[in-house]
């Protein structure tokens, strides 16, 4: 199966506030906009790029108030792939469970993503550029 | 496997997910009743009966398994 790493999700409670703190750690190399996803609970993402091309994405809302409450800010791991329905087979016949079937994402120009829990947590997977039909 | 049988195990495994070794289940017992059953905690619930009873739930059916009965029952139904 052909999966490359994309990005690691972090919970917060505010994005700006710990896009600032990512600021004067790293050498950011590009802050994406913060995006409000629909239907979802007032989550709201942004992805920020280190200068050697790691992807973090900060995500706040109710959806991962929990996590921040227990201080578990990193919550989900993504990959990417360019047969998205072979890799959630990939997945599921492996054990994990798909919670969040294949939706456009405008946080990634509606490439589609879903969302799998696995026996390494929490699994997005993300259609790569080359394969959006 | 009876569904006597079958509640057991669910409750062991509500116990674990919750940090709760005296938790007692119900049929009825839903998200209303377990502040932490969010929609994360109904991924790991289904996630562990899915392992323990080696059986698979479908995407549609994850959103309809919405208190204790409905997972037994349903799971009941699979392994038949």
């Amino acid at each position: 199966m052909n999966l490359k790493f994309h990005h690691i999700g972090v919970a917060c409670k505010d994005i700006k506030e710990v896009t600032i703190f990512l600021e004067k750690i790293f050498n950011l190399i590009n802050i994406s906009d913060t995006v409000l996803l629909e239907n979802q609970d007032g989550v709201k993402v942004c992805i920020v790029t280190t200068d050697d091309g790691t992807n973090i994405e900060l995500v706040s809302g109710k959806g991962v108030e929990r996590f921040v409450k227990r201080r578990q800010f990193l919550y989900h791991n993504c990959w990417e792939t360019s047969d998205i329905y072979m890799a959630i087979e990939h997945f599921v016949d492996n054990g994990s469970i798909l919670f969040s079937e294949p939706k456009p994402s405008k946080l990634f120009n509606n490439r589609k993503v879903a969302f799998l829990m696995s026996d390494i947590g929490i699994i997005e997977l993300l259609e790569s550029k080359d394969s959006i039909q | 496997m009876t569904r006597e049988e079958l509640f057991d195990g669910v409750q062991d495994i509500f116990r674990d997910i919750f940090d709760e070794d005296d938790m007692v289940i119900e049929d009825k017992t839903s998200s209303d009743d377990v502040e932490e059953w969010d929609s994360l905690n109904h991924i790991n619930l289904v996630s562990a009966i899915e392992k323990e009873f080696e059986i698979k739930f479908t995407l549609k059916e994850l959103s309809t398994l919405n208190n204790v009965g409905s997972l037994i029952d349903s799971a009941l139904e699979k392994l038949k």
